[in-house]
């Protein structure tokens, strides 16, 4: 349900602004608006001390901000605690000290962690690098081949240009390049230069650090060298670790600190003040009257604005739904919130979201296995959780009464009977529950929101209530013409019809017949329950038939088993989509009106109000 | 003779639904994830206009089952 808003207006000594806006952010309840102008009134206006002090605090928070998220990087994430800042300009100057002395360890970090990964990408060499240095009076070429396959060219082109007088070791590195370490006898070392530089062969490149030393020397650095690097990072983030055990707690004081500051000063520009009065303008939820006026100073005067001074569309919307509906609320807000003083239509989502599924899916054995994966998720996605428990419910309770287990394996393997009729024989009988269960979930709708409508616009409810009650007459009109009701009732319930027709054309004009048609065509929409049903039964029931499709028990088994996989895979997206669907097109059609604001209280900041 | 029109009329309902239906989810697919690439909040927008077309073939599929079960 949409829980009920109050208008509120704060009066108070101009002095006593700063402080009501943090009382404000103590009892955080207000959805601040801009405050309408009023004769003496002028918008709030910000002195250039207070711009400079903006600007000083954004800056403060950046360096904050830089200063958490470096650490985070540096595997020394702070905890979010509260607590109290220190003053604003320590708090700010220790901010920077610790940017500064983060950002200066976070590019250490990246220089050494760069260094490393160049280091490592020529790990496959180093088991070749110790009696490849031994061997005296030999030259050493690193060269790199971006393709595996350019090695059989080079050792050709090597034995045309200088004999058989090298040796090639080729190892692939991570990036699939080929690193190649090619000795020759130094004498040959100015033909090897010539050829190299002939046929542009490409040298591999050396990390920084080593690329100044002669190849030789630097070869035989690699490993030590990396194992100083490796070294020196552990050391680098128990340095980070040490920061943010010294100085985490402060660091998320300031953090709340500066974002509390910032806020109550975008919450200043909301008000409007005269010489010596200030006036703020705001939403809260009616219930959180009596707290807000108990949580301000006593010079500060709270008034009621008059309901007639504001429109329902202006206020913010709150959801409050009871435990058992709350989850649902995943489920409607993929819409836009319905508009202040229309209608929540979580509860209805809560019982007809799963009532529809188990009508579809109907089965036992996906029953469990939905309610399996409910408990497996609780911890994880605790609403979803629930909702696929609800879900769970209704799908055993419909395979109740389909006797459905895995299809009909209940009903071969254990005996299992339909309690109420065999979706695999009974096609008439679904289809025909399928749409009155359209017409009952359409009728409602339509009666929600005739009651909802009736004080703002009563040609408009009355409309809504003729169409639903044009519905029932379409609904008894059959039933008799279909031998369910006596014959009697068709006359009069035809002429019913005619005489309601006529009146909502009276009442609505000529779009009311487009309007009917929409909604008989929503009815008939709900036939995809059956259809989807019957798809669902009977792909369970060819998986049950494959065990003896394939000669091998076994195999037939097996195949069984992955055709019932992908059925409940199926099972668990298109029944999803298709009952959103009718929720979200046809049954919201009926009374649902989006166009409702976001409730955003000024409150003290954290980190979950800036995720959302 | 007459079961075989019976199972042809069936069968054009539900192939003539399900052409209707491809045909049109192929045009609001391309388009809805065309749309998705600028704006992903509109996700929920993208996957309702993707399976409005689906009472196509629903109706199809129900009036191919009303074919079989009077004709049957």
């Amino acid at each position: 349900m949409i829980i009920e808003m109050a208008r509120v207006r704060l009066f108070g000594p101009r002095a006593a602004l700063a402080p009501t806006i943090r009382a404000l952010q103590d009892v955080g309840v207000v959805h601040l608006v801009d405050t309408p102008p009023r004769a003496g009134f002028e918008p709030y206006p910000a002195d250039a001390l207070e711009r400079r002090r903006q600007k000083h605090l954004a800056h403060a928070l950046d360096n904050v901000e830089a200063a958490i998220s470096g650490l985070a990087t540096l595997d020394a994430p702070i905890a979010d605690r509260g607590g109290a800042m220190a003053s604003e300009g320590k708090a700010a100057w220790r901010a920077a000290r610790i940017a500064a002395e983060v950002a200066a360890l976070a590019a250490r970090e990246r220089a050494l962690v760069d260094e490393r990964d160049a280091l490592r990408a020529y790990e496959p060499l180093f088991a070749d690098l110790e009696d490849v240095l031994a061997v005296k009076r030999t030259s050493i070429y690193l060269l790199r081949l971006h393709a595996a396959t350019g090695i059989a060219a080079l050792r050709g082109a090597l034995e045309k240009a200088i004999g058989a007088d090298h040796e090639l070791r080729a190892h692939e590195l991570a990036n699939r390049d080929t690193v190649v370490l090619l000795l020759v006898p130094s004498a040959r070392s100015d033909d090897i230069e010539r050829y190299l530089a002939t046929a542009r062969v490409e040298r591999a490149v050396l990390p920084a650090g080593l690329g100044t030393m002669p190849l030789g020397e630097a070869l035989g650095r690699m490993r030590p060298r990396l194992r100083e690097v490796e070294r020196a990072l552990v050391v680098l983030r128990d340095e980070a670790r040490a920061i943010a055990r010294r100085s985490g707690g402060e660091l998320a004081a300031a953090r709340h600190g500066f974002h509390d500051a910032l806020d109550a000063m975008a919450a200043e520009t909301h008000a409007t003040v005269s010489r010596r009065v200030f006036s703020l303008e705001g939403w809260i939820p009616a219930r959180d009257r009596g707290r807000l006026a108990g949580a301000l100073a006593r010079e500060v005067t709270v008034e009621d604005v008059a309901r007639d001074e504001w429109h329902g569309e202006d206020a913010p919307v709150v959801l409050a739904n009871p435990e058992l509906f709350a989850p649902f609320e995943v489920l409607t807000s993929l819409l836009p919130l319905p508009r202040y003083g229309s209608v929540d239509p979580t509860p209805f989502v809560a019982v007809f979201f799963p009532m529809l599924f188990g009508v579809v899916v109907g089965d036992i054995g996906y029953g469990l296995a939905i309610l399996a994966i409910a408990l497996v998720t609780r911890r994880r996605a605790p609403k979803l959780a629930k909702i696929a428990v609800a879900v769970a419910v209704y799908t055993i309770a419909f395979g109740v009464l389909y006797g459905e287990l895995f299809g009909d394996l209940g009903a071969r393997l254990l005996g299992m009977h339909p309690l109420w009729f065999d979706r695999q024989e009974a096609v008439l009988a679904f289809l025909v529950l399928a749409i009155a269960l359209g017409a009952v979930h359409l009728l409602l709708g339509l009666v929600v929101a005739a009651i909802n409508r009736w004080r703002r616009d009563r040609r408009e409810a009355i409309g809504r209530g003729l169409t639903a009650f044009l519905l029932v007459l379409i609904a008894i009109s059959l039933l008799a013409l279909f031998e369910q009701l006596p014959a009697v009732f068709v006359m009069p319930a035809v002429i019913a019809m005619l005489a309601t027709f006529a009146v909502i054309v009276i009442l609505e004009g000529l779009t009311a017949l487009f309007d009917l048609m929409a909604i008989l065509g929503h009815v008939l929409s709900y036939a995809r329950v059956m259809a989807l049903g019957m798809a669902s039964v009977m792909l369970a029931v060819v998986a049950n038939r494959m065990h003896g499709a394939f000669g091998s028990l076994a195999l037939g088994i097996a195949f069984a088993l992955v055709f019932h996989v992908v059925n409940f895979a199926i099972t668990l997206f298109s029944p999803t989509i298709h009952v959103m669907r009718l929720h979200y097109v046809e049954f919201f059609g009926t009374f649902f009106e989006p166009g409702g604001g976001a409730y955003h209280p000024l409150r003290h900041w954290s980190p979950r109000a800036t995720a959302t | 003779m007459e079961a075989l029109w019976i199972s042809v009329a069936a069968a054009v309902a539900i192939a003539g639904t399900a052409l209707a239906t491809s045909w049109a989810q192929a045009r609001i697919g391309s388009s809805a994830a065309a749309a998705l690439a600028e704006k992903p909040e509109l996700r929920t927008t993208a996957v309702l206009m993707i399976a409005i077309p689906e009472t196509m073939v629903v109706l199809g599929f129900v009036i191919a089952v009303l074919i079989l079960l009077r004709g049957g």
